[in-house]
């Protein structure tokens, strides 16, 4: 849509504290077209606070985020909401509505935004959730659902609106290894089908395998190294080295 | 340095800003009120299912024990007749707005901070951020109006039940019949017992709608604060009615 850059998401010297907490002291990023970045980090490094950023819940204290080439807080609000429309973001915890069935959680983005008939929500809604396997449980509430299915639920939620850019905040974490495997995969071929430029959170050195395309180490606030996976899986660092061991 | 007492007022005054700019927002978003007619709907039957019967019982027995109260004094003047007016001018005018009002902060102040603050700390908030479905639209006008609205007219059916209790008081002692006590208490009322003090409870049920969103919207992090942002959504909308109510009070004293 109007943007045809090669790098879709691009932070330049994001730096945010909260009171005496430095968490991000100087951050750049550039994420291009297709591309899947994984940010890899000890907890607490501020790793959510990095997606938070590029979607713009948290503003930096300086520095720049860029997304399909503009500054996302000097848009115009109705260009904000369309940049927002077009970035998907998986939250850790899946943060389904949970006053909503898993049905109508995936149909209030689609009501909310296009308004489109019942024929229309009901083919969406169900070629969504079987996307991630979760057609049995289209009636269910949230409550009902295990970890890793409201993970998957998230996801389609996500995927509903057809983003081009996708966020995932440890997708993985806190799931047994074949549940995260599934997850993995289904990263990989919402990639692949969709050319999808994703940012993946995780410690989940599976997932690193299945889909990075480039890795980032965050450390002290601030990338130490950024490769393909090959490089950083041999560097010599000490930091580095303990994730993948 | 800052003392301890600058402190807190400083991060009052805060507060208080953080308040009136969200209460702005309220305005202006408010704007697109007619795209959520159908949730404010369901808001306002929630919002009003929940607090009936308390309001009922309280507005009942409100007028009975007003009417039992006034009835040995009055009586000893002579002046039995006055009850049913004197229910009616202070029941309309002052009981009524201010008793189901702090109760309304009771029921929908912490139900909407509650509600709003959950869904903070789980991210459901963040998420639709996220996906652009603007929330303050959908979850803070929506309840907002419905408690605006949902307010007056709980007082409106508690002052008819508090009349209707105030009756029963004397019909119970006495022989008064409905016709007599219906135009002694209607009789008496002028203008300024009607409308201001029902203008007021349009206020009054802003402030409920708009304090309880406002703490569950901003709630902290963590699962306790949840808890916390109920709480002080009762304490505060509690303060602003009383607080709201003498100004108004002043205010129609000029007229
Ligand atoms: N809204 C906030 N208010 C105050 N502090 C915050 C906020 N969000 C994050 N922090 C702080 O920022 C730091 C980084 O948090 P963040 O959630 O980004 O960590 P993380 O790298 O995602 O860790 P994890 O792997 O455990 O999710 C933490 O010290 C946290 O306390
Ligand atoms: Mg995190």
């Amino acid at each position: 849509m109007g943007f045809d850059g090669k790098n879709i998401i691009s932070l330049k010297s994001v730096c945010k504290s909260f009171g005496k907490n430095e968490v991000l002291k100087n951050v750049s990023l550039d994420v291009s077209k297709g591309e899947t970045l994984v940010v890899l980090g000890k907890s607490g490094t501020g790793k959510s606070v990095i997606l938070q950023c590029i979607i713009g819940l948290m503003k930096p204290d300086s520095g720049i985020v860029e997304v399909f080439g503009k500054n996302i807080f000097e848009m115009p609000p109705a260009e904000f909401l369309n940049f927002r429309k077009r970035t998907g973001f998986l939250f850790q915890s899946g943060a389904l509505y949970d006053s909503m069935s898993i049905r109508e959680n995936l149909e209030f983005p689609l009501i909310r935004h296009f308004n489109p008939g019942r024929d229309v929500l009901n083919e969406k809604v169900t070629k969504s959730l079987d996307e991630v396997g979760l057609l049995k449980s289209i009636d269910k509430m949230p409550s009902e659902l295990s970890g890793g299915m409201k993970k998957r639920a998230g996801l389609a939620r996500t995927l509903i609106l057809e983003p081009e850019i996708l966020l995932y905040d440890e997708p993985t974490t806190g799931l047994d290894p074949a549940t995260s495997r599934d997850i993995s995969r289904l990263i990989r071929s919402v990639q692949k089908e969709r050319n999808m430029t994703s940012v993946v959170v995780t410690h989940d050195m599976e997932c690193v395998r299945m889909t990075a395309d480039r890795i980032a180490v965050l450390k002290d606030g601030a990338f130490t190294v950024t490769g393909i996976p090959e490089e950083i899986m041999k560097a010599e660092d000490e930091y580095v080295k303990s994730f993948f061991n | 340095m800052k003392t301890g007492i600058q402190n807190i007022l400083m991060n009052k005054i805060e507060t208080a800003g953080e308040i009136m700019s969200f209460s702005f927002r309220y305005f202006r978003e408010a704007a697109g009120l007619h795209r959520e007619i159908k949730e404010t709907l369901k808001q306002f039957y929630i919002l009003i299912l929940r607090s009936l019967p308390l309001v009922s019982i309280t507005g009942l027995i409100l007028g009975l024990t007003l009417a039992l109260q006034l009835k040995p004094t009055l009586q000893s003047f002579g002046a039995e007749k006055l009850i049913p007016s004197l229910l009616s001018v202070s029941i309309l005018r002052e009981i009524g707005p201010i008793i189901i009002s702090l109760i309304c902060a009771g029921k929908m102040g912490s139900a909407i901070g509650a509600e709003l603050g959950s869904m903070k700390v789980t991210e459901q908030i963040a998420a639709m951020e996220a996906s652009a479905v603007r929330p303050f639209s959908y979850l803070v006008v929506t309840r907002v109006t419905a408690a605006t609205i949902g307010v007056p007219l709980l007082i409106i059916y508690a002052n008819a039940l508090a009349l209707a209790g105030g009756f029963i008081a004397l019909k119970l002692q006495s022989d008064i019949s409905v016709v007599l006590y219906t135009r002694l208490a209607f009789d008496i009322l002028g203008f300024n017992d009607v409308i201001p003090p029902f203008l007021k409870t349009f206020v009054f049920g802003y402030t409920i709608g708009i304090v309880g969103a406002f703490k569950g919207y901003n709630c902290s992090r963590g699962t306790e604060s949840v808890g916390l942002a109920a709480n002080s959504a009762v304490v505060l909308s509690s303060l602003l009615i009383i607080l709201l109510d003498m100004i108004a009070v002043q205010i129609s004293t000029i007229f």
